[in-house]
């Protein structure tokens, strides 16, 4: 396992410790038939998170494999490079969302597929423009089919 | 009992229902074929879908998905030597070199014969244990029901990745998740900051999809090039005749490799990948000659594969008759039970009896109709894995908006979205296990109502049931033989041509 892997395996176990906590104290305020659940999973759930914290503490220099369960890590790969590509990945998903929200989602798409594969992946230009057509097609015939509905954008074009 | 079954095959047998398996299988074949798109992912997809769908044809779209992936995911295994999902991998130990050796069309056919069986072994298995089910399952009452439900999360989290505790703070994480929202039990709103979305709690498809498709699709475009990245073209060769001949003359390694999948589908926790390898190792240590396993045997890849098929069936018998799912796809058809209004456990033995039926006819036929495709479609299905992913990601990508928007139509639920999005990309990336997250999110309001009845009823007595108790004692000694298991597991050995691996 990677230091990177091993410090976001730490990352997210404080995080997850932090929500326990969290769920922990919240839970004080309700009822009792709404308190009891969340209050013993929350105590549970603290417990185990600083086990697997102390277990990470004292296995800090031994070397540890990648846990593959998921396909989740590759002895072969750049891990660095890919949270990098990964992080670039989801700022464009958010860019999609954002522009969904502001003109729409068949302009978003139109303009997220086209600029994503041009970009993003340097796709030649007749094949991001047949995907970006393929996809607006399958969206479209979705949308009749299933009877769905887009979400209504801040700054709706007309006709579309 | 009789009655009923003829019955369900009458239900199922609607044009439209059978359609509906029909498109199932596809589908399965679909996400089966492509690495890293497993059952979970072809569910995951669907479940949006499934919203004002007859019961019956909606059960049967899911349950063809199952039967169909476990067959589907050969294709990559045999002709790239890459997993197709993670219920495939011990596969590679031979088919991938009878590939090398040219035999990749004797291995395929092999392999889909056996899963054919496998599956069938499956359903039969599945519907001969309800009679005895029944009344066994009628005796349950609210704390023996909380105590398997946490018998279930307990070793799905610890048999889910290779470190329990990590497992174990992932399902507690989606306990609390899933209690986000109105408590079951009391008139209380839990969590919400306030806010109305959250009034309802965050919905089983966009945790879903969030935590499996989106971190898959990052990841996948993150590595760039085609799914499949060897060159291995018109592998599949000829010999397809050979294959079902070694099938037909191991019939018996097939049947018994079909009981143990059964019997370790059975046990909550004990994934498909745990699954292939024991029986991969059991068909080694039982063989005579040993010494071409990892060179091309057939019988590397008869047994694993009949047993993968066969496990589904195993796995529906927890997931239907108690609720407690034995992994994470069974956890997603629990939660498309729940979209239908059907509660898993008693009362579904007790009243949908023809339901449970139709779930084991579909088991069987999507099977049959699953082989029959993947032998039919062979080639063609062999070059899709090598269409670039960056071509198939943003149909796949506006699928999953798509479908995450329908739930209450609210920015809200893209927002939802990208947000479970990312925390199961660092879940992946950090090695915790996802299966036990999602497996506790959807069973958080049938255990919090559980407790809660039991806590209302007998008060902290209920501990002392001697229901409970064995319950207790079974968990532990599942946990702890989990372990064991786990470690034989990790104990497998090398696949073949490694240095040449993706």
């Amino acid at each position: 396992m990677s230091p990177l892997s091993r410090f976001t395996q730490t990352g997210l176990v404080v995080v997850m410790l932090a929500f326990f906590v969290y769920v922990l104290w919240a839970s004080q305020g309700f009822r009792d038939a709404a308190r009891i659940f969340p209050t013993t999973i929350a105590v549970a759930g603290i417990l185990m998170a600083l086990g697997e914290l102390a277990r990470q503490l004292l296995t800090r220099f031994r070397p540890e494999e990648a846990d593959i369960t998921d396909l989740g890590d590759d002895a072969s790969m750049d891990i660095r490079a890919h949270f990098v590509t990964s992080g670039k990945l989801l700022a464009w998903l958010i860019g999609f969302v954002a522009l969904v929200f502001t003109v729409g989602l068949i302009p978003a798409t139109v303009v997220f597929v086209f600029a994503m594969m041009r970009l993003q992946f340097a796709t030649p230009l007749w094949p991001s423009v047949l995907v970006t057509a393929g996809v607006l097609a399958v969206v479209l015939t979705l949308s009749r089919v299933l009877l769905l509905r887009w979400p209504q954008p801040l700054i709706p074009i007309p006709g579309l | 009992m009789i009655e009923a079954m003829i019955e369900a095959l009458f239900i199922l047998l609607d044009p439209y229902r059978l359609s509906m398996l029909f498109l199932g299988v596809i589908i399965g074949i679909g996400v089966g074929i492509l690495p890293g798109l497993g059952g979970l992912m072809g569910m995951a997809l669907l479940l949006p879908f499934l919203f004002g769908m007859d019961t019956y044809a909606g059960i049967a779209l899911l349950v063809g998905v199952l039967a169909a992936v476990p067959s589907a995911d050969t294709f990559p295994s045999v002709l790239m030597g890459i997993p197709g999902s993670s219920g495939s991998q011990a596969t590679i130990m031979d088919g991938y070199p009878m590939t090398r050796k040219g035999q990749a069309a004797r291995a395929l056919s092999a392999a889909f014969l056996a899963s054919m069986i496998g599956g069938l072994i499956g359903a039969v298995a599945l519907s001969a244990v309800l009679p005895f089910a029944r009344p066994i399952v009628l005796a349950f009452g609210a704390p023996e029901l909380f105590m398997l439900t946490v018998l279930g999360l307990c070793v799905v989290g610890v048999l889910s990745g290779n470190r329990p505790l990590k497992g174990l703070v992932a399902a507690m994480a989606g306990l609390l998740v899933g209690a986000v929202g109105g408590a079951p039990v009391a008139p209380e709103y839990r969590y919400t900051f306030g806010s109305l979305y959250l009034f309802d709690g965050f919905s089983l498809v966009i945790v879903a999809l969030g935590l499996f498709a989106l971190p898959e699709i990052i990841d996948l475009l993150a590595r760039g090039g085609s799914i499949a990245r060897r060159a291995d073209k018109g592998a599949a060769g000829t010999g397809w005749w050979d294959g079902i001949r070694d099938t037909m003359s191991h019939k018996w390694l097939v049947v018994r490799h079909s009981l143990f999948g059964v019997f370790l589908g059975f046990l909550p926790g004990v994934g498909s990948t745990i699954t292939d390898w024991l029986n991969y190792g059991y068909v080694v240590q039982t063989s005579r000659d040993k010494e071409n396993f990892g060179k091309g045997d057939v019988r590397g890849v008869i047994a694993p594969e009949a047993a993968n098929n066969s496990r589904e069936g195993g796995a529906l018998i927890p997931t239907l008759l108690f609720g407690v799912p034995g992994n994470s796809a069974m956890a997603l058809f629990l939660g498309a039970m729940l979209i239908f209004g059907l509660q898993p456990g008693p009362q579904l033995v007790a009243r949908d009896l023809d339901l449970l039926f139709v779930i084991v006819w579909s088991l069987a036929i999507g099977n049959v109709l699953g082989t029959a495709l993947c032998l039919v479609l062979s080639r063609p299905i062999a070059m899709l894995s090598y269409v670039p992913f960056v071509y198939v990601a943003p149909f796949v990508l506006l699928i999953v908006i798509l479908g995450a928007y329908q739930e209450s139509r609210h920015m809200a639920d893209l927002v939802a979205l990208l947000s479970f999005g990312v925390l199961g990309w660092f879940m992946k990336r950090s090695g915790m296990p996802r299966p036990p997250f999602l497996i506790g999110f959807i069973l958080s309001g049938l255990a919090e109502r559980y407790l809660w009845q039991a806590y209302s009823i007998y008060g902290w007595a209920w501990l002392m049931h001697w229901m409970v108790i064995v319950i207790a004692v079974i968990a532990v000694v599942l946990v702890v033989s989990g372990v064991m298991l786990k470690g034989s597991a990790q104990g497998k050995p090398q696949r073949p041509g490694k240095e040449d691996a993706p």
